[in-house]
């Protein structure tokens, strides 16, 4: 693995984008999303029907919006991030922050040099997620963790992950209220939203890890809500919303992950 | 049951127009076997040239109690929504009042059975009645029958005589914990619209209520199963928020109205 480039985003943060692409010949450990036994996944008609009828959701607020700041840890960050909305989503109401430095610990060989998202997820089933509380973005290694992180992240494990690997999985995922851990290309269009707070496209086959949450048409385009880990200055209070064509590149060159269910002590 | 089990099996995709038949199959064959429920039964009328039968109460007239004793505690479900109410006391319990399958008098009975379950209609219309034994193990155990129910008529002017006021349901905490259990790999259109709503109602988290929205093979709801066995997923256990205890278990409505609706009524808003 090579050194991670250094950059400053628009709002002169450093940043570094860590998301390295599967290695060759990876046999995933998660189930296609129409591997037996399936996961339905909606039709057209249906998915249209829901993401013409979007609507907000108040508690998936600024609260969600994780920081990675100059690390290239966004593939633990777009899990954790995930795991949180998922979470939300199940009627779990503390806001409480996962680490994404955690599962990044996990999976980057005690350098910062980018993970694959794979290794990411697979720490997070078999160690579960620690808090950010306890372990914060830039306790990175495993060397430095704190001795509480292992047993407080074997509480929540999420259940059950799926590879997403058509556009019509990612896009009924969405539709049943299920987040995608996604990639894509993070340069200096996708800081820059249009008038319809949309993101453009970056040339590049991925770079960057972060997780997307909605579905819904804008100006008759169909667009996916990006949940960035680059703090709340980012787009629109961290989130911003961009089309299939910010994905295409790098759709089977990385692979994109839903996680349906949670497993948490005490809930 | 082997009987009723022989019936389903064979009329297998029935059509809407026989869902009475198939409550009529049910109820007799429960008054020809051991059950731990009673349901009320017309006098069969002596003398007659053969032996009758009793005929099973099919029908709930107005200001009348249907009422079912049990051995056992149950769960006793019903939909849709809105045609009945329930009401659970242990017996032996006097109760004075029309009954159904009864004289059409007003008449004084006593329940002995351990548990009692007074039904009463509130609107005019068919209605399912779903009795779950504690302790259910099998799906013979799980009763369902079908009534035609009869609302009651608006409440009587001040001068004129007042119906006997019957069982009074159970007092419910205000507040209400809504165990949704599904199975997230089968999430529907409808269902994905429904959770949403839920997700976003905020005046149900803002008011104190909370909901958990659980994954089948999430070990917490295995550890429940019992309190929704023989209902289909997706479904939704209205509990007390303070005591756990369940006090509504029903498939999850296809429109969020509906259980808004019934939230609200079960918390007694």
């Amino acid at each position: 693995m090579s050194e991670l480039t250094p950059f400053f985003d628009i709002h002169g943060e450093e940043r570094r984008c860590g998301l390295l692409p599967p290695p060759e010949g990876l046999v995933s450990a998660f189930p296609d999303v129409e591997a037996d036994p399936e996961m339905r996944v909606l039709d057209d008609s249906d998915i249209r029907r829901i993401a013409q009828g979007w609507t907000d959701e108040p508690g998936l607020g600024e609260w969600r919006i994780l920081d990675q700041k100059s690390h290239g840890s966004c593939a633990g960050f777009g899990c954790a991030g995930a795991t949180m909305t998922l979470r939300r989503r199940m009627g779990i109401t503390d806001n409480l922050k996962l680490s994404g430095a955690w599962l990044y610990s996990l999976a980057n060989d005690n350098e910062d040099r980018g993970a694959p998202l794979e290794w990411v997820l697979r720490a997070a089933v078999n160690n579960g997620i620690a808090t950010e509380k306890t372990v914060p973005w830039n306790i990175i290694y495993q060397r430095d963790m704190p001795a509480s992180a292992k047993a407080e992240a074997a509480k929540r494990k999420p259940l059950k992950w799926r590879r997403v690997t058509t556009k019509q999985q990612y896009r009924s995922c969405l539709a049943q209220n299920f987040p995608v851990v996604v990639a894509l290309h993070a340069g200096a269009k996708f800081q820059r939203q249009d008038a319809n707070g949309i993101s453009g496209v970056d040339n590049g086959g991925g770079n960057h890890c972060v997780y997307t949450d909605a579905i819904r048409m804008i100006n008759g385009m169909e667009c996916y809500r990006v949940v960035n880990s680059w703090n709340t200055r980012f787009g629109n209070k961290g989130t911003t919303w961009v089309t299939w064509a910010s994905f295409e590149q790098c759709f089977g060159r990385h692979q994109f992950y839903t996680c349906t269910a949670l497993e948490e002590e005490g809930i | 049951m082997r009987m009723v089990r022989g019936y389903w099996s064979r009329v297998g995709n029935v059509e809407k127009g026989s869902q009475s038949m198939k409550a009529l199959a049910l109820l007799l064959a429960l008054l020809c076997q051991d059950s731990p429920f009673r349901l009320p039964v017309i006098d069969a009328t002596p003398p007659a040239p053969q032996p009758v039968e009793p005929k099973p109460v099919t029908v709930l007239p107005e200001d009348c109690f249907f009422v079912i004793e049990s051995d056992v505690q149950a769960i006793v479900l019903h939909s849709p929504d809105g045609l009945l109410t329930v009401s659970e006391d242990q017996g032996p319990i006097k109760l004075r009042g029309k009954f159904a399958g009864g004289t059409g008098r007003v008449e004084t009975k006593t329940f002995s059975g351990k548990y009692v379950y007074t039904i009463e209609g509130v609107k005019t219309g068919k209605a399912e009645l779903i009795l779950i034994p504690s302790g259910v193990v099998s799906s013979d155990q799980i009763v369902r029958l079908i009534l035609s129910v009869n609302g009651a008529q608006p409440p009587p002017d001040d001068d004129k005589p007042k119906p006997n006021p019957g069982p009074t349901p159970p007092p419910h905490s205000s507040k209400v914990h809504l165990d949704i259990i599904e199975d997230v790999s089968n999430r529907t259109a409808d269902t994905s619209i429904v959770l949403k709503q839920v997700i976003q109602w905020a005046e149900l988290i803002d008011a104190g209520n909370s909901y958990l929205i659980r994954d089948k093979d999430s070990s917490a709801a295995q550890m429940m199963a019992a309190d929704y066995i023989g209902n289909a997923l997706p479904v939704v256990i209205i509990r007390d928020k303070e005591s756990k205890k369940p006090l509504r278990v029903m498939p999850l409505p296809k429109e969020f109205e509906t259980l808004k609706t019934l939230v609200k009524e079960v918390a007694g808003e």
